[in-house]
């Protein structure tokens, strides 16, 4: 179930605030479980399973851990099966099929592999392209975990629902922010549910909505018709307008639902870490993916970045630990040769950066220096979103006047324009920060208005949402898969 | 006080949240099968629910089609969405073009997979009821007429490529073109501005265009006295943009000078037949849906019987809903006519209707109707 979708809004939600607000404290960490578990299942009925053995295996390894808090050996041995059975299920059912198409090609076994599945009796588990849904989330959440009580960060948890609630809380299950159990290790126990949490949660989560279906949807209608055509028939315009379009329409989408995750959490008294922070106003690459999925970004700075020795063994090894960090950002977003070079062009450039290129953009004015990051980054969208690597190519090599069909400007382009403008105006307001600089300039002046002002706007937005949600033509959601 | 707001806004959210579900199952319609006129589908029905189909997830992509369908105020929620893309100056607002006080269907491409099923059905149809000869006539829509009114960019397929395509492959059948008369008398008003279908002088042009090809003579316009029966008509394409600045459109009713002939209609809803002694329903002029003024809704099987002494010629129409303005003219050349709408035909149409007791068959689609159909298929099987 998608948050963005008229069962979710009209079925599961009030069914559950009802019943979860009505519950003595004692019960709702298991009823959060509960209605987790069937959120989950409803998208994903069999895959469940692989995240529920997930959950068992790191709930166990945290009570080994407990035990025997003087024995370091045991400690690591459980800390490595947590970490081996995560990584292995992800690896399984995220890259199976993709190891085994790159094995194939390579012929070095001389027949073709099959495809891995998972079977008990007549029961079976097909690995498929895209791995179950959340899948690349909970692993991470759950390992964070076993390797903060490794770390002794955090203290155990011994209440299987406590942790399983943990793992399964459904606003941030499937598509984050990864929230780390050292983030709401407190509430999971103790919260308070108040009327300007509610509050902040029900705003929160209108704006998500707002920023999915109005504009992610809306925008990404330009780039799905620019994306069915063949790049020998796209002038260079178009090409523009539509990997333009992708680089909104993903940020939309993606922070969208985070903020919705933000904000359902609010209303059930947690506070998850922020995941974007106009991550396209940045002067820098190193600077936007610190705005960027910032909860990713974390989570391989703490668990991966950091245990290499970060920057701290001298310029050769930073060098290599970030090609590391990168590689694995790439690989982490899908089972593609695209992600995998994607990941490493930001490699690259954020090497380049430290290195000596975050010098000289220092010197530069600001617009150069967001015209720097936004060209990178809408061409890291075309490695992104494109059906192959070669397609990629073709596709940037339009947007510079090689191949397509020799054309600047021509009938689709004009037709975008015409269709798309205002929309397209629309994005490039809302993902700079201009309202809110003058939302807290205002503030002190005029608060009874904003106030006032923003709970009508806000309720504006909820009706033309539903609107939207009726005539569910086109709400595709980008970041499920991942 | 100073949290008052937070208060309204959590009331007005857990309002809306609560009640609309609450509502939508209050007064959600009965019947099992619902047809949305504006959409021309079958709203979703609740899904089987089973063990297997639980595990593969498909009961709850049944449930969730099913939910977004029931929504209580469906249709105005719609029409809020595209009251509101329009204001941000979208061109193409819930499948249609609107250009020089006219609204049209947008139309780019076709199945032609789909398409090649239902032409073989077709022929293999009229292969088998080799004795009675069977037409086929593709109407254009007002998109294919009025193209040049939009702007260059605008993507629109051509419906002329596409009724040559359709007509090329008729082996069985012989096709009546109409697009050439409607392109000829593009001026005069032959499309509804606020609707997807032709109006009576459209109609009339097929008329006369089928005459000449099943052979008959096809009464000339100065037998006809036209009556305004509506002037403050509002189509289905105006339900979808909401523009209130197209003006409303005019549903003309064409009776002969001399009084029509005594009619009898037998309307099969699917559950009941009712007898009406017109070709027109008044009472839908008093609502939205005038269209439905020529010969009712859509229904299954219509049978008309009119009086035309000395002359005994039987027609079968399979159709969509262009054939409703146009079967009144046809009703002065055929003292029987059947109108078989297969969309709402679940049985073997053998069990319908007795193709050989018919003079002709005529099969009358517009374009797009036709490009999308996926029932024309049931008469590749007896």
């Amino acid at each position: 179930m998608v948050f963005s979708s008229i069962p979710f809004l009209f079925m599961f939600l009030p069914a559950f605030l009802a019943i979860y607000y009505i519950l003595p404290k004692c019960l709702k960490n298991l009823f959060i479980l509960i209605a987790s578990l069937f959120f989950y299942a409803w998208g994903e009925p069999k895959y469940i399973i692989i995240m529920l053995v997930s959950i068992m295996i790191d709930y166990i390894v945290g009570i080994v851990m407990w035990k025997y808090d003087n024995n370091d050996k045991v400690r690591k041995i459980a800390l490595l099966v947590s970490v081996i059975v995560n990584l292995f299920l992800l690896g399984l059912f995220k890259y199976g099929i993709f190891i085994t198409d790159n094995l194939n090609a390579l012929g070095i076994f001389g027949i073709d592999l099959n495809y891995p599945i998972f079977k008990i009796g007549s029961f079976e588990m097909p690995v498929r392209a895209l791995p179950p849904i959340g899948m690349s989330f909970f692993t991470f959440q759950s390992m964070s975990y076993t390797i903060d009580l490794y770390k002794r960060n955090i203290e155990v948890q011994k209440n299987p629902i406590s942790f399983a609630a943990f793992v399964t809380l459904f606003p941030q299950l499937v598509a984050g922010p990864i929230v780390r159990y050292s983030d709401i290790a407190k509430e999971l126990d103790y919260r308070k549910h108040t009327l300007s949490m509610t509050y902040d949660g029900i705003m929160r989560f209108i704006t998500g909505l707002g920023k999915k279906v109005l504009i992610a949807n809306n925008i990404g209608l330009l780039w799905s018709q620019v994306k069915l055509m063949d790049t020998s028939e796209l002038s260079v315009l178009t090409a523009w307008l539509g990997i333009i379009a992708f680089t909104f329409q993903i940020y939309f989408d993606f922070s969208g639902y985070s903020d919705m995750a933000i904000g359902l959490g609010k209303m059930l008294g947690f506070n998850f870490p922020k995941n974007f922070d106009y991550p396209y106003m940045s002067k820098d690459i190193s600077e936007f993916w610190r705005r960027w999925h910032m909860t990713l970004g974390a989570w391989f700075k703490s668990y991966v970045y950091f245990p290499l020795g970060g920057s701290r063994k001298g310029m050769r090894r930073t060098v290599f630990n970030l090609a590391v960090v990168w590689t694995l950002t790439g690989i982490w977003h899908g089972a593609s040769w695209n992600f995998i070079v994607w990941g490493c062009f930001y490699g690259v450039i954020i090497i380049a950066e430290k290195l000596f290129l975050g010098r000289f953009l220092n010197k530069l004015p600001v617009f150069i220096r967001s015209g720097y990051v936004m060209l990178l980054v809408t061409l890291g969208w075309v490695l992104f979103d494109t059906a192959d690597l070669t397609t990629a190519f073709r596709y940037m090599g339009v947007m510079f006047g090689i191949g397509g069909n020799g054309a600047f400007f021509d009938n689709p382009a004009h037709y975008a324009l015409l269709n798309f403008s205002v929309i397209l105006i629309i994005c490039f307001i809302a993902c700079t920060d201009i309202w809110k600089r003058i939302y807290n300039r205002l503030y002190p002046k005029m608060s009874a208005v904003l106030n006032y002002g923003g709970i009508v706007y806000q309720s504006a937005v909820f009706v033309l949402v539903i609107s939207y949600l009726v005539d569910a033509g086109f709400n595709p959601f980008l970041y499920f898969n991942f | 006080m100073k949290n008052f707001h937070k208060i309204i806004i959590s009331v007005f959210f857990f309002f809306v949240i609560a009640f609309i579900p609450i509502i939508s199952l209050i007064t959600m319609p009965r019947e099992r099968l619902a047809f949305s006129e504006n959409e021309n589908r079958y709203l979703a029905r609740f899904p089987l629910l089973s063990f297997d189909r639980v595990v593969d997830a498909s009961f709850m992509k049944g449930f969730e089609d099913w939910a977004n369908d029931r929504v209580f105020g469906r249709e105005s929620w719609i029409k809020l969405k595209h009251a509101s893309e329009r204001t941000i100056g979208k061109l193409e607002i819930g499948g249609t073009y609107t250009a020089d006080n006219r609204i049209m269907q947008a139309w780019n491409e076709y199945n032609e997979a789909s398409v090649n099923r239902n032409l073989a059905a077709m022929n293999a149809f009229a292969k088998r009821h080799g004795d009675v000869p069977v037409y086929l006539m593709i109407a254009p829509s007002s998109i294919e007429i009025y193209r040049d009114s939009l702007p260059r960019s605008v993507p629109v397929g051509s419906q002329k490529d596409f009724i040559k395509y359709c007509y090329d492959e008729l082996t069985e059948l012989t096709s009546v073109d109409v697009l050439y008369l409607m392109e000829e008398f593009s001026d005069g008003y032959i499309y509804y501005r606020t609707d997807h279908h032709w109006t009576s002088e459209g109609a009339y042009i097929a008329y006369t265009a089928l005459g000449g090809a099943m052979n008959f003579t096809p009464l000339g316009l100065n037998s006809f006295d036209v009556e305004n029966a509506s002037n403050s008509f509002r189509g289905t394409l105006f339900s979808r943009t909401l523009d209130e600045k197209i003006t409303p459109d005019i549903i003309k009713f064409y009776t002969l000078y001399d009084g029509d002939p005594d009619v009898l209609l037998k309307v099969n809803n699917g559950m009941d037949v009712s007898e009406h002694d017109s070709l027109y329903f008044r009472e839908y002029l008093e609502v939205k849906d005038k269209y439905s003024a020529f010969l009712g809704t859509q229904v299954p099987v219509v049978n008309i019987y009119t009086d035309i002494p000395g002359s005994s010629k039987r027609l079968l129409i399979f159709k969509d809903s262009y054939a409703h303005s146009l079967v009144p003219f046809l009703t002065k050349n055929f003292n029987e006519i059947t109108m078989v709408d297969l969309r709402f035909i679940n049985t073997r149409y053998s069990d319908v209707i007795n193709v050989d007791k018919y003079d002709a068959v005529l099969f009358i689609y517009n374009a797009i109707t036709f490009s999308e159909d996926t029932n024309l298929i049931k008469l590749g099987r007896e």
